[in-house]
């Protein structure tokens, strides 16, 4: 075996090496010259017939190559691989621009938004949420509240009437659950009352069904100053932390003392605007001492017991929050609308 | 209610501005709503009288006026035809402004020289449709400012007044507030400086007065509908329309000038809150009042030209013959003051609000006067009321005031008395306001504390003497004004409202907690909600009304429940004329409307409650019901190619994850791991299955709203929860709906009780599992149930899981049958399954499904 064919061979598959550019061309290489009957592995077959003096030399030259082989075609492999790789995700590439496949999540009503941070806000304070029905008796909408028949303050409320003969009513507030709840009983009692309300009225800021968030705190020594205490972290929560409020007097029957709560105009924060008819507040709900005939009628010790109430209009605090100007656009259901929220 | 500042200050010295006057007022509980600046644009305008008027030189249609201004003498051109010399009229002098912020210069008209103009009331502002000039009072003096001598300088401050404050529905009753708010003394009536009291000195005076008591009877039938009625006849007036100024008083509060006597009881009512009534005398028969309730049948015409029909109920002032009035209501028109009028019988009464208030209603008439006896008048007050009107009346309207009064008053009242206990006012209110302060503040309100040490003997008290303790509590004797005012807690109401709410620290609320309540309803609501707005659901919320006429439109049957409604006896519209039965129309309505706009993939929902009449309960049931509607595309428009419309079994697979978020599973096993033994497993019909509490079935559903052969009940046990499907083609057509729309609904109450949401932890099998393909084909008669049932039992405890991958029906079977493929997947909890113990259940499912349903088994 000749030396110098040998150098010749390593110098050829080194060249041929070289020139490869894909796995398949190393492969076919890989085959040539290192295969069953590879070139190299031929010559090392044939090294028995070379000369003892010689065997010793070639033999290490032929492994040597072998070596030296093993190692491009390794070095080669990768470099391609890095190639086809790169060539892969360069084919792959996609317009990440296109638009995504919608995943199209529905949502609650804007209402239904604004009630559950309502509860939510109330629950942390612990406040038990409780339903009543929506069509009332005569006794549970006014009656109980301190509104006999005549009295003037039911011109506070248009009533829907069902049967005047069942004295059956569309309730007119969430305050009938107060008594349905103090009924069955004993103190401390301490409940928010979400739910439809019914009012013959309707136009821009009025519907004759909207919703309501009645509160009731009723035990030893509830004071008015504690109903300020949990209407303002309230209304801080709500709204913003530095909201303003005003606590002024007003009347409702079934409650005394009773206030009516402004915040600060949420729009022009206090200048005067048509919102708030430019006197900077905005009134967003009633409140007070619950009247100790209230409490007198389901039985309580008037004495020993007080509490507050206080009531707000959802839809008020949504159109509020959100700049709706017309309370009928949450009753139209128009999706334009309620995907907004 | 309007209040004018001016007039306040007749009453009270406010030594605040308007604003802050306001502001005051609302923090005390009567809220300003707004204050409204009158004449503010006017500038300028006095009182000129008009010397000469000669034709214009150069324009037919003008006038050239010589007009005084108290001083000198101006030329005016003037284009009006009302005037003529001697007129007083307001000029707005060179520099003079007028509403609308119009300014006057000297100007040249056709070519005469105009010092001036001479102005309407539009001009003015004062009122916004009566053109022509403004033709003053005849005494108006030269030069005055007009805007003052009309009263236009005035600031109109609009109240909100709560229902219970009847004592403050006028002038005097707010400056009673405002005296207390600032701690000032009010200028009572008889020490009133502008409008002094001359009556009796008129009276006495007159030597030609009458005694009243021989000119009219007055007899009170119903001393509890009428506590009090006094009355003084003025003789011989003249009945023409009042002063200017006088009638601009009356309508900047918003109240129409009549003419002079109906003006000042109008007047009298608006200052002092007592309603008056003026009889024509002449026209009373008999010259006999009698108070009484109108007998059946009766009827009068009012002042407004109605004819009414009265019955027992309501109270009437009648004469001899019949009734001339509703009491308190509104006067009757044949005994009414008019132009020919010469002698005037006055009226001052007491009612009883209640009635008046029923009386009211049930004439559905309202006035000034129903409006303040409702709500209680001072009963003290009207022979002041009555004496004021006589005394404007003899000053306006000529006359001579009869000697004396009648005065009807069978049963005085008397002062209320009220315990207070001043530690109870700051134990409510949770302060600590000083006693001194707190009598300060009711004594500014006209309370009198009578006594503080001792607190018996009172009667209506005697049950709480136990509660008093000797020397703390106070006997509050309250104003007859202050209907409101009944009891202890009305007293620790007024002591804050005057104290300021605003002063009252606000103390972070403690507390104990209460009872664990678990709503499982709010439960269940929130999950399903969770569950459609995942899917895509938007909710809606709906009025609960409907009109009943819907339920054709509907095609529900004749005998449906649902058309059992509840009606409103006083709707808005007869489209809210009923308390909706069903919430389908409401939905059908939003996707009306959406379609209507262009927007055609629709979902949405609504939770909510439909009445149903109970019988003998007069509350009707309310039952909280799921509805949802779908319609379009179930997603998105998307650039890549997906199936995406809605159809039946979009819907469906929505139900089954709604059930499956509740603890209830449909019928397939892999989904809910219902049964758990082989036995278990022997003999389970569909029919047995449906049984399962946790396990919903379908049936095809009845209900005409919707497709017949695409719709479902959802039944579990015997309850039917709901149902779901496509609309029917007839309903749609109905409501114009161009594309298939799929409604669901779920009743609440019966899906609440089979809602299970304990959960127990299964271990997971530790051994591969094994999938094994099965298509079949078999006749399209058979359920996709049947097939899974027989496949299931077969397959005992080995099969975990069967997935229907594929069905098809089209050219490449035979007509009237399906392919369906199953993958079937096999695991146990023992071991690893070997191939053959697979093959042995799988080839006995074949066989089974070979022999039992003759399907032909593909390979």
């Amino acid at each position: 075996m000749d030396e110098n064919k040998l150098v010749q061979l390593r110098e050829e598959g080194k060249k041929e090496f070289k020139q490869v550019g894909t796995i398949q061309e190393i492969n076919d290489l890989r085959v040539k010259y290192l295969g069953k009957k590879g070139l190299l592995t031929q010559l090392l077959k044939e090294l028995k017939d070379v000369p003892p003096e010689n065997k010793s030399q070639v033999g290490k030259l032929l492994n040597q190559i072998k070596e030296e082989f093993i190692a491009i075609i390794g070095t080669k492999e990768e470099e391609i691989k890095k190639i086809v790789f790169k060539e892969k995700l360069q084919d792959e590439m996609l317009d990440i621009t296109l638009p995504g496949k919608p995943l199209s999540l529905g949502k609650v009503h804007p209402i239904t938004q604004v009630l559950e941070q309502i509860k939510n806000i109330f629950v942390q304070m612990g406040f038990v949420v409780v339903e009543g029905p929506e069509v009332e008796t005569d006794y549970y909408n006014f009656e109980a509240l301190n509104m006999e028949i005549d009295h003037p303050a039911r011109d506070m409320w248009s009533t829907l009437y069902i049967s005047s003969i069942d004295k059956t009513l569309l309730r007119t507030h969430t305050s009938p659950v107060q008594i349905r709840v103090m009924e069955k009983q004993n103190p401390p009692v301490r409940i928010i009352a979400p739910g439809k309300v019914y009012r013959r009225d309707l136009d821009i800021s009025h519907a004759p069904m909207f919703h309501q968030v009645e509160g009731l705190w009723v035990d030893k020594e509830v004071t008015f100053s504690d109903l300020k205490g949990t209407l303002i972290v309230f209304l801080k929560h709500m709204f913003a932390p530095d909201i303003g409020i005003r606590f002024r007097p007003s009347f409702f029957p079934f409650t005394e003392p009773s206030a009516e709560v402004d915040i600060g105009c949420v729009l022009c924060k206090g200048k005067g605007c048509r919102v708030c008819k430019g006197t900077g507040w905005i009134e967003i709900l009633g409140a007070g001492m619950v009247h100790p005939r209230v409490l007198k009628n389901v039985g309580y010790n008037t004495e020993e017991i007080t509490g507050y109430a206080f009531g707000m209009g959802v839809e008020r605090i949504a159109m509020l929050k959100y700049s709706i100007d017309d309370i009928r656009l949450f009753f139209e259901n128009d999706l334009r609308f309620l995907k907004q929220f | 209610m309007k209040v004018s500042y001016n007039w306040l200050k007749e009453f009270v010295d406010i030594n605040i501005s308007v604003e802050e006057l306001a502001d005051k007022l609302t923090m005390a509980g009567l809220e300003v709503a707004g204050i409204i600046y009158l004449g503010q644009e006017v500038e300028n305008v006095i009182v000129g009288e008009i010397l000469s008027i000669d034709t214009h030189p150069n324009a037919d249609k003008l006038t050239v006026c010589r007009v005084s201004d108290g001083k000198n003498n101006l030329q005016i051109v003037c284009g009006a035809k009302n005037i003529k010399v001697g007129d007083k009229v307001p000029l707005a002098l060179v520099g003079a402004k007028l509403s609308g912020n119009i300014g006057i210069k000297k100007t040249v008209i056709r070519g005469v020289e105009s010092q001036g103009m001479l102005c309407s009331e539009k001009e003015l502002g004062f009122n916004d449709d009566v053109d022509g000039i403004l033709i003053l009072d005849s005494e108006s003096v030269c030069g005055e400012d007009v805007k003052k001598i009309l009263g236009q300088d005035d600031i109109i401050l609009d109240i909100d007044l709560t229902t219970n404050r009847g004592d403050c529905l006028s002038i005097l009753g707010i400056a009673r507030e405002i005296a207390a708010i600032l701690n000032v003394s009010l200028c009572l009536l008889s020490e009133h400086p502008v409008n002094s009291f001359k009556f009796s000195e008129s009276t006495q005076d007159n030597q030609r007065a009458e005694d009243i008591n021989k000119l009219i009877k007055v007899q009170i039938k119903e001393p509890h509908l009428c506590s009090r009625y006094s009355t003084r006849i003025i003789k011989n007036v003249r009945i023409v329309p009042s002063p200017l100024y006088l009638q601009y008083r009356l309508k900047s509060l918003g109240i129409r000038p009549i003419n002079n006597v109906v003006d000042i009881t109008n007047l009298v009512l608006l200052e002092l809150g007592h309603p008056l009534h003026a009889f024509d005398y002449d026209l009373l028969e008999g010259k006999e009042i009698i108070v009484r309730v109108s007998n059946k049948g009766e009827k009068i015409i009012t002042l407004d030209e109605i004819e009414r029909n009265l019955d027992e109920e309501i109270l009437v002032i009648a004469d001899s013959r019949q009734p001339v009035a509703l009491a308190g209501i509104m006067g009757g028109l044949a005994s009414g003051v008019t132009s020919k009028t010469r002698n005037v019988l006055l009226e001052s009464a007491y009612f009883n609000p209640t009635n008046i208030r029923r009386s009211a209603r049930k004439l559905d008439l309202a006035t000034e006067a129903t409006y303040r006896f409702e709500r209680g008048v001072d009963i003290e007050n009207l022979i002041t009321a009555l004496e004021k009107a006589a005394d404007l009346i003899q000053k306006y309207c000529g006359g001579e005031i009869t000697k004396d009064i009648v005065d009807v008053y069978p049963s005085p009242i008397s002062a209320k008395e009220i315990i207070l206990r001043p530690e109870r006012v700051n134990k409510i209110l949770g302060i600590d306001i000083p006693y001194q302060q707190m009598k300060n503040i009711l004594k500014r309100l006209g309370f009198n504390i009578q006594q503080e040490s001792f607190c018996n003997g009172l009667t209506g008290y005697r049950e709480r003497i136990n509660n008093c303790q000797e020397g703390n509590d106070w006997i509050i004797s309250v104003p007859l004004y202050r209907n409101d005012v009944v009891e202890e807690i009305d007293l620790i109401e007024e002591i804050a409202r005057i104290y300021g709410y605003d002063k009252i620290k606000s103390s972070k609320p403690c507390w104990q907690p209460v009872d664990y309540v678990y709503n499982k309803m709010s439960v269940i609501e929130n999950l399903v909600k969770d569950v459609l707005n995942k899917s895509g659901f938007f909710e809606v919320i709906n009025f609960s009304f409907m009109d009943k006429n819907v339920f054709d439109k509907l095609h529900f049957s004749s005998s449906d429940l649902r058309r059992r409604c509840l009606n409103i006896e006083n709707p808005l519209s007869a489209e809210m004329g009923s308390l909706r039965s069903t919430l389908i129309p409401g939905i059908l309505e939003n996707v009306s409307w959406n379609l209507r706009h262009n927007i055609n993939d629709i979902k949405i929902f609504e939770i909510g409650s439909v009445f149903m009449p109970r019988d003998r309960e007069s509350l009707p049931i309310e039952k909280k019901m799921l509805i949802g509607a779908v319609c379009g595309k179930h997603n998105e428009l998307y650039w890549k190619r997906e199936d995406n419309s809605i159809d039946f079994y979009y819907l469906s697979g929505i139900i089954e994850a709604l059930m499956n978020e509740v603890g209830i599973s449909d019928y397939y096993y892999s989904r809910g791991e219902h049964k758990q033994s082989q036995e278990d497993w022997q003999d389970v019909s569909l029919s047995t299955l449906a049984c399962e509490p946790g396990v919903y079935m379908l049936k095809r559903c009845p209900d005409k709203i919707y497709h017949s052969g695409r719709s479902a009940e959802i039944i579990i046990r015997n309850d039917i929860i709901g149902t779901f499907g496509e609309l029917s083609p007839l309903v749609c057509t109905d409501f114009d709906f161009r594309l298939p729309v799929y409604l669901v609904e779920i009743d609440f109450n019966n899906l609440i009780r089979y809602v299970q949401f304990e959960k127990k932890y299964k271990p997971m099998s530790k051994y591969p599992a094994i999938i094994r393909d099965i298509a079949l084909i078999i006749s399209d008669e058979i359920d996709a149930a049947e097939v899974f049932l027989l496949i299931r039992k077969t397959g005992e405890n080995l099969l975990k899981d069967i997935r229907l991958f594929d069905l098809y029906k089209g050219e490449q079977i035979k007509k009237g049958a399906k392919s369906l493929a199953y993958s079937l997947v096999y695991q146990s909890y023992d071991a690893t399954l070997t191939d053959e113990e697979v093959n042995k259940v799988h080839k006995k499912i074949i066989d089974e499904l070979q022999k039992k349903l003759q399907a032909e088994i593909r390979d």
